[in-house]
């Protein structure tokens, strides 16, 4: 990144948004002193967070007493097994006593809503629940500056709404807070000034209010800004692939989901909403075969492929390209038969899928699955983490897929729901419903906007 | 560490007993997939070590004692994989003992504060305790996969182990990754340790005396 200048007052917010790639991460890496002093990079000029120079070996080992960082992914930033020490360990950290810590960690996981969870395994944590336990562990110290690195990523609606309230409240404490974020109109009537990158240069500033004048001219900018937009069903059943009656779907012999009647078929795009932790993912499972229904009839025509929310599980080999080969052996289709072929497939096609960008990472995975022809495709939370143009490519890969497979998305995004679905299942009180899609996207708008 | 050292089957037989299968039974409650794995890897020995008798580079591999079909077992491949067999149930068992029962913030806790441990060295240590949980639902992902990538259900070649341990480990790099970048922005550095006197209970006394037991059985014995 080069020409970066940022001042923000006490109780300023500020959205920092652009395409992957136009390093947003690697501000709030440099910001916060990570870059220099932990990871090996280089960065010019000067920082000041409340007084403290990050940049230096010194200065940096007093950023914890003033900066509270929420990561993308509460799993690579969770480092103890109960929220209780997972809040008491920064406390500690910087010097309580552990009766001390205890306390404030206790007073900390009550005010988000965790007082009844405080010894819990994170593990049995919902995805939202695990999103305000890092909330909570980097506000437990009052920082006078916070940073947010894509806080909404795979959150539901609800969850996004108690992030913007974590905003509001922090600026109205008086706390600087810089918000890096795709999804930009989550943050745009809580922040003051929204700044925009791109190729790792300031590429526009402007307030916030400005921001929502002007969403076309982000979206350009590959910013996404603009409002979901409701597109009538474009597919059509042309082929029952999989049904349920009665089911019943959950873990260790605990219910999750019940689902009276489940129908999918080929030609159709099935969007499949609900909170954190009501059981989507496990759903999906059990579509996939990977785990037994707890009741019910369950009946599914050829191969269901189920690509995990992580894409990463599905890279097996040591290259991508040693990945597709086998895919392709042992699935006998062509991965790229409905996925248009990247052209940056050769400059990674030596590389651990794990190397790859996230979006490209997705893409692949799902070209892995289309090897295996399969009747049904079942993607978990396939678009969290993609900018607007690599979600544009998601979208056509998803109606490209449905040609030949019935494809089921378990996700929080609004936009797919919006825009691709042909029809939308909703998890509430632990029942599927299918519900109208208009319905749907209401209610998860309303949802974050509380 | 006395299950390298030892290496008579007296002493590693009190090894598994004492340590071995009360980690296994513990382990059996949260880490059942890891300890699924255990006999996978005793039989990974014994593969190893009939290979190594097939190949004909065992100098003395004693009388066949049993025959499977045309396969013929030489008391070389049972007791290698008896020998082997025996430590890899001790040390898995005193590290799934330790993950069952002490959470991170106490090993953190106690390894800086009451044995003078790096807080470096015991942060690694305890958050490896944190993992576990995190690999086994990992695992289960990569295993849901393989399965639907056409892989055989139960691993059994080193091809087979290198597709499951290929992801899990770029998966977990990463993690540890971001972890220790959290870790430190949340004051690491600045963590003190506070030496203080070790308090021991009942199950402390309990482990000494079974450690204690074990010394002697590998002193005694070798």
């Amino acid at each position: 990144m080069r020409g970066v200048e940022l001042r923000l007052d006490a109780g300023d917010v500020a959205v920092a948004a652009g395409p992957s790639g136009s390093g947003k991460t690697t501000l709030i890496l440099a910001v916060s002193g990570a870059l220099s002093n932990l990871l090996g990079g280089r960065v010019d000029g000067g920082v000041r967070l409340s007084g403290v120079d990050p940049l230096s070996p010194e200065g940096f080992k007093e950023v914890p007493r003033v900066l509270g960082v929420v990561l993308q992914d509460p799993d690579k930033q969770i480092a103890m097994p109960t929220p209780l020490d997972e809040v008491a360990f920064t406390l500690e950290n910087l010097g309580y006593p552990s009766g001390e810590a205890e306390e404030r960690a206790l007073e900390a996981l009550e005010r988000f809503g965790l007082a009844g969870k405080v010894l819990d395994p994170v593990e049995a944590l919902s995805g939202g629940e695990k999103r305000r336990l890092t909330l909570a562990a980097a506000s437990v110290v009052e920082p006078s500056v916070v940073m947010m690195d894509e806080p909404t990523a795979s959150l539901d609606p609800w969850s996004v709404g108690d992030v913007r309230s974590y905003v509001r409240e922090s600026s109205r404490r008086g706390s600087s807070v810089l918000i890096v974020e795709h999804k930009l109109r989550y943050f745009l009537d809580v922040a003051g000034e929204v700044i925009v990158f791109s190729e790792g240069s300031l590429r526009a500033r402007m307030s916030a209010e400005r921001a929502a004048r002007l969403s076309d001219e982000l979206e350009a900018m590959g910013v996404d800004a603009g409002e979901p937009r409701l597109e009538e069903p474009r597919g059509a059943c042309l082929e029952e692939v999989a049904r349920a009656e009665d089911l019943v779907v959950g873990r260790g012999g605990r219910p999750l989901i019940r689902a009276d009647s489940l129908r999918l078929c080929r030609g159709e795009v099935v969007a499949i909403v609900g909170p954190n932790g009501s059981g989507k993912t496990t759903l999906l499972k059990t579509l996939a075969g990977g785990l037994k229904p707890l009741s019910g009839e369950l009946r599914v025509a050829g191969r269901a492929f189920y690509v995990p929310q992580t894409p990463d599980y599905t890279f097996l080999y040591p290259t991508v390209a040693e990945d597709l080969e086998d895919a392709s052996r042992r699935g006998g289709g062509d991965p790229w038969r409905l996925l248009k072929r990247p052209e940056w497939l050769e400059r990674v096609s030596g590389l651990h899928g794990s190397r790859l960008s996230l979006g490209q990472r997705r893409y692949t995975s799902i070209a892995i699955a289309l090897s295996y022809s399969p009747s049904a495709l079942l993607l978990d939370e396939p678009s969290a983490g993609l900018d607007l143009r690599l979600y544009s490519t998601l979208e056509q890969a998803l109606r490209s897929a449905s040609r030949a497979a019935a494809v089921v998305v378990a996700t929080h995004d609004v936009r797919l729901v919006a825009g691709v679905a042909d029809r939308v299942y909703v998890v509430r009180g632990g029942r599927l419903y299918e519900v109208d899609k208009g319905e749907a996207v209401e209610v998860m708008e309303s949802a974050w906007r509380v | 560490m006395l299950a390298f050292y030892a290496d008579d089957p007296r002493s590693l037989a009190v090894l598994v007993a004492l340590t071995g299968v009360p980690g296994i039974l513990a382990g059996l409650i949260k880490y059942r997939l890891l300890v699924i794995l255990i006999p996978f890897t005793i039989l990974g020995t014994f593969t190893n070590a009939m290979l190594l008798y097939y190949l004909g580079v065992v100098e003395d591999p004693g009388r066949v004692v049993a025959s499977l079909g045309p396969l013929r077992v030489p008391e070389f491949a049972v007791e290698t994989t008896a020998l082997i067999g025996a430590r890899i149930v001790s040390f898995a068992g005193a590290g799934l003992l330790l993950a069952s029962f002490v959470t991170p913030r106490d090993a953190i806790k106690s390894l800086s504060d009451e044995l003078g441990l790096p807080k470096g060295a015991s942060f690694s240590l305890s958050f490896a305790l944190r993992l576990l949980p995190l690999l086994k639902s990992d695992m289960e992902d990569i295993l849901l996969v393989r399965r639907l990538r056409g892989h055989r259900r139960i691993p059994l070649t080193p091809g087979d182990y290198k597709s499951i341990i290929t992801p899990l480990l770029a998966v977990s790099l990463e993690r540890a990754l971001w972890v220790a970048v959290a870790a430190e922005l949340r004051g690491f550095a600045l963590r003190k340790r506070g030496l203080r006197r070790p308090r021991l209970g009942l199950a402390d006394a309990v482990l000494a005396a079974a450690l204690a037991a074990q010394l002697l059985a590998v002193a005694s014995w070798g």
